[in-house]
């Protein structure tokens, strides 16, 4: 004959499942939830909502590396990597506008709008006014603006008091990299050994980015976007070394998860500005 | 207890889809494929030499060859994205070579009869309601037979479909890959005019 198991038997593991998952609930919220998740980023199925797109990625060709065991970090200085970077960024926001049927013109080389200062708020009219006055601009549908941001190691925009905590808190050395460094856009290659692989998962790359959406006419803003954030994780380990001493084949793999990293992105400003509507 | 239980998942799940990023993607380990067993129009043909080629997926720019899609929670809210090990083409290539040799045949790179492939579609997507997630995975094949001068296309498709009321994790989603995978070399096993013409019979 069986009896009755109360609910707070010690046979019924649901309290300790409460608490358990309680627990972590709240290690995810203070791991860091604040940071925007890395959407994939337009729907399937989405159709052209602005006939025409002019795509102006202002990205930088350069990658970084961070380097963080749980213990020390340090951070590399900027490296050229010849990536094309601008020139895939527009191939993606071609191949993703495809199938809702959007054609794409991408404009790779807008100088000086890439390193506009922080109080800079009208770099996407800048960027519209130079297009128009060159004759660059198709007047047709609009414009996407994408400007890449600074990011630290965990992908969030660079920010000068967070990385002062920090200093403070687990004794980072800084590195080859300088303030002004830490301060230019380009690929966060973010590589985590020892307890910091255990803490903060696999090694990854980061790309963000501001994106602003324009009407192609009169420069008018019609969407806004800061703070995408495009992020990969590798899949194996990378060693901790330097740049110049990665092999060709790590390199490579370093410019299979940036790109893809950069796709993730475009995908995601893409999503939030909303440039396909559904059918 | 059952609601307050409930509930506290909900709420975990959220929390996991708003905080997933990147460190929700998953890498799903697919097992090895396991070949069906029943008679069939490819096992039904006299032992033959096949060669076998790749089965190519063409990928845009900064697309990750083993990725297939993406989990999502109530809401539309992303819990990751999902990538396959292998990779579909080496999946939908492997599962193949299973089927023709538990067919009889042996695999010969000389060999004039061939058959090699692309992939349209490999698509997994996981539509949810509050009770339960569908597992669901899209995909279409085409595969070339050759054998000497003649040639044959063959497209073959399947959408399957597994439900879960608890989540939809790396094992369900690798069974519903092989059951897509088994469902397409199925439809090709069965194909007569492509194995006529493998067996030389055009």
């Amino acid at each position: 004959m069986t009896e009755p198991v109360s609910a707070c038997s010690p046979v019924n593991p649901r309290p300790r499942r409460f608490s358990f998952l309680a627990t972590v609930s709240l290690m995810l919220v203070l791991a860091g939830c604040g940071v925007r998740p890395a959407a994939p980023g337009i729907e399937a199925g989405g159709v052209d909502r602005y006939g025409h797109i002019t795509f102006v990625p202002l990205i930088a060709d350069e990658v970084r590396l961070v380097w963080r065991d749980g213990a020390t970090r340090e951070a590399g200085e900027r490296q050229r990597v010849g990536w094309k970077t601008q020139l895939n960024a527009g191939q993606i926001a071609s191949e993703l506008l495809r199938e809702a049927g959007t054609p794409v013109t991408a404009i790779e080389d807008v100088k000086g709008a890439l390193l506009g200062s922080d109080e800079d708020t009208l770099w996407e009219t800048r960027v519209w006014r130079r297009l128009k006055a060159t004759g660059r601009l198709d007047p047709r549908g609009a414009v996407i603006v994408l400007r890449q941001n600074a990011l630290d190691a965990q992908g969030r925009q660079y920010n000068p008091a967070r990385d002062f905590l920090a200093l403070g808190l687990v004794g980072v050395v800084i590195g080859a990299a300088t303030r002004d460094d830490a301060f230019q856009p380009s690929f966060i290659l973010a590589i985590n050994t020892g307890f910091q692989a255990a803490l903060g998962g696999k090694s990854r790359c980061s790309i963000g980015f501001d994106a602003r959406l324009l009407d192609a006419k009169s420069g008018a803003i019609l969407g806004s976007v800061d703070a995408v954030l495009g992020q990969e994780l590798f899949p194996v380990e990378i060693e901790n070394k330097k740049w110049p001493e990665f092999s060709a084949d790590e390199r490579g793999l370093a410019k299979t998860y940036c790109t893809a990293a950069l796709r993730r992105g475009i995908a995601q400003a893409m999503s939030e500005l909303e440039i396909t509507r559904r059918r | 207890m059952n609601s307050i239980r409930n509930g506290l998942l909900s709420v975990g799940l959220l929390l996991l889809g708003a905080c997933a990023g990147v460190d929700g993607d998953v890498i799903v380990a697919v097992p090895a494929y396991q070949a069906q067993t029943g008679a069939s129009q490819l096992s039904a043909a006299p032992p033959m030499a096949i060669k076998l080629g790749a089965f190519r997926r063409q990928l845009g720019t900064g697309e990750l060859p083993g990725r297939i899609g993406e989990r999502k929670t109530i809401g539309n809210i992303s819990l990751g994205l999902v990538s396959v090990n292998p990779a579909p083409g080496k999946l939908v290539q492997n599962a193949f070579l299973a089927e023709i040799k538990a067919a009889g045949h042996r695999i010969d790179n000389s060999s004039a009869a061939s058959l090699e492939g692309k992939i349209y579609r490999f698509a997994l997507r996981t539509p949810v309601t509050a009770l339960y997630w569908d597992v669901l995975l899209d995909a279409e094949i085409s595969v070339l037979v050759k054998n000497g001068s003649a040639r044959r296309t063959g497209r073959y498709s399947a959408v399957c479909t597994e439900r879960t009321y608890a989540w939809p994790g790396e094992d369900i989603i690798a069974r519903v890959i092989n059951g897509c995978l088994a469902e397409m070399t199925g439809k090709f096993r069965n194909d007569r005019a492509s194995v006529r013409l493998l067996a030389g019979k055009s």
